[in-house]
């Protein structure tokens, strides 16, 4: 062993993190190498000064107090009964309400997702709200989404048909929190929003025109997902199969 | 939703983890306020993934949501603010040769000093020394949190080490000669 592969492991001969052999090896060189013996002492040093200081910040009362509240006050305290209570409160209001103005009500849902996605996409085309994550590799993109989102949304590598993966974000469209996947067809942005779980009966599978933009919106695999784009309807749909087809 | 058997689980593995989350948080986004909304926001997306979590171990799992969630904020402020230089903002920060914040430490706590010298590290050293010296991590755990492998985890605390002991090599609390 040498000073210079000696050097990285200092730390982990320090915490106890190295295997046996390789243990022994540093510290046969400790003792064989004066610099490298300075540099693990500085670190034994630093360790203890460190530990005698305490600078770890403590959990303040009032916060430790609100978070827990807002988790039991909210969702950690949600019983079976009132979880149950609310489920049959809802239906009654959807089934006596919802029923009466059943096409109404689906055709401004509609129209609000519409307007709700072509905000959300014009927003992501203002300087740097495009992508949080910004890579053409599906392996990249795939895994940021990991700890972030409750799904892994699926991403797919289109390159051969002329849709280039530019990236992923999060974001919402109204309420609803969404990974979206950003490709781009020639100069066209597209973006395809995906929520987790259906909504067919707010949403139906089909097309609607804002302002000059294509959007339409499908079920797939137990997503729900909307694309928003100025690209021509023709290539969205185009876009659409080979989500689909996957 | 959870089942109650999963919400009792959160209550015990979860929960008495808050300390531990605030502290990381804090050093990650360097100020009470958006450490206690770090907090907040990640307990909550702590409470949504619990069901489908993939490892055993909850504190790794949970300082990695709360990592993730401390950069998310940061990242959003740095959107926000445009115009302002962040890597000039990063070199002043980082720089310990400055003669007033030097007048001023001699007279902090021994703590206060550490203090400072930590906070000036860059992000990814900073991470790693809060997560190692501060909450006693094993290098596993380490690598879970932020999501490289071990061998990352010990080269960058080797060099982390180096610099917070450069930085802190002439700011010698009282009596500790």
């Amino acid at each position: 062993m040498n000073c210079q592969n000696c050097e990285p492991l200092l730390s982990g001969y320090l915490d106890f993190e190295l295997d046996l052999p390789t243990s022994l090896q540093v510290e046969q060189h400790l003792q064989e190498c004066e610099s490298c013996r300075a540099a693990f002492e500085r670190q034994q040093q630093l360790q203890r000064r460190i530990e005698a200081a305490e600078p770890a910040y403590q959990l303040p009362d009032s916060v430790r107090a609100r978070v827990t509240r807002k988790l039991r006050g909210g969702p950690l305290n949600r019983g079976i009964a009132r979880r149950a209570a609310l489920a049959f409160a809802l239906l009654f209001v959807l089934a006596t309400v919802g029923l009466a103005l059943q096409h109404n009500f689906s055709a401004t849902e509609q129209d609000q997702t519409a307007d709700r996605l072509l905000s959300a996409h014009l927003r992501s085309l203002l300087p740097d709200h495009l992508v949080d994550v910004r890579s053409t590799d599906l392996h990249t993109v795939k895994p940021w989404f990991d700890g972030r989102i409750s799904f892994s949304p699926p991403v797919l590598n289109l390159d051969q048909h002329g849709y280039m993966l530019v990236g992923g974000r999060l974001d919402y469209v109204g309420p609803k929190e969404a990974a979206v996947i950003v490709y781009r067809y020639r100069e066209h942005i597209i973006n395809l929003f995906i929520y987790a779980g259906d909504g067919t009966t707010l949403i139906g599978a089909r097309h609607i025109q804002r302002a000059g933009y294509n959007c339409a919106t499908w079920q797939q695999n137990g997503f729900l997902c909307s694309a928003m784009t100025d690209a021509s309807k023709e290539a969205l749909d185009k876009f659409i199969e080979l989500q689909t087809a996957s | 939703m959870l089942d109650d058997r999963q919400r009792r689980r959160f209550e015990a593995e979860i929960m008495p983890l808050m300390p531990e989350a605030y502290n990381l948080a804090r050093w990650l986004v360097k100020n009470d306020h958006d450490a206690e909304d770090v907090v907040q926001e990640a307990y909550l997306r702590a409470f949504r993934f619990f069901a489908g979590r993939r490892t055993d171990n909850a504190r790794s799992w949970l300082l990695r949501i709360v990592r993730n969630t401390s950069y998310d904020l940061t990242n959003r402020r740095k959107t926000i603010s445009l115009d302002t230089n962040l890597d000039s903002v990063e070199l002043t920060l980082a720089d310990p040769d400055q003669p007033d914040p030097a007048k001023a430490l001699q007279q902090q706590s021994e703590q206060a000093i550490v203090r400072e010298a930590i906070a000036a590290l860059a992000p990814e050293h900073r991470e790693v020394i809060v997560l190692r010296e501060l909450q006693d991590l094993s290098y596993r755990e380490i690598a879970e949190v932020m999501g490289v492998p071990i061998g990352t985890v010990m080269s960058r605390l080797s060099r982390a080490r180096e610099q917070l002991a450069t930085l802190l090599l002439n700011k010698r609390a009282e009596g500790d000669v």
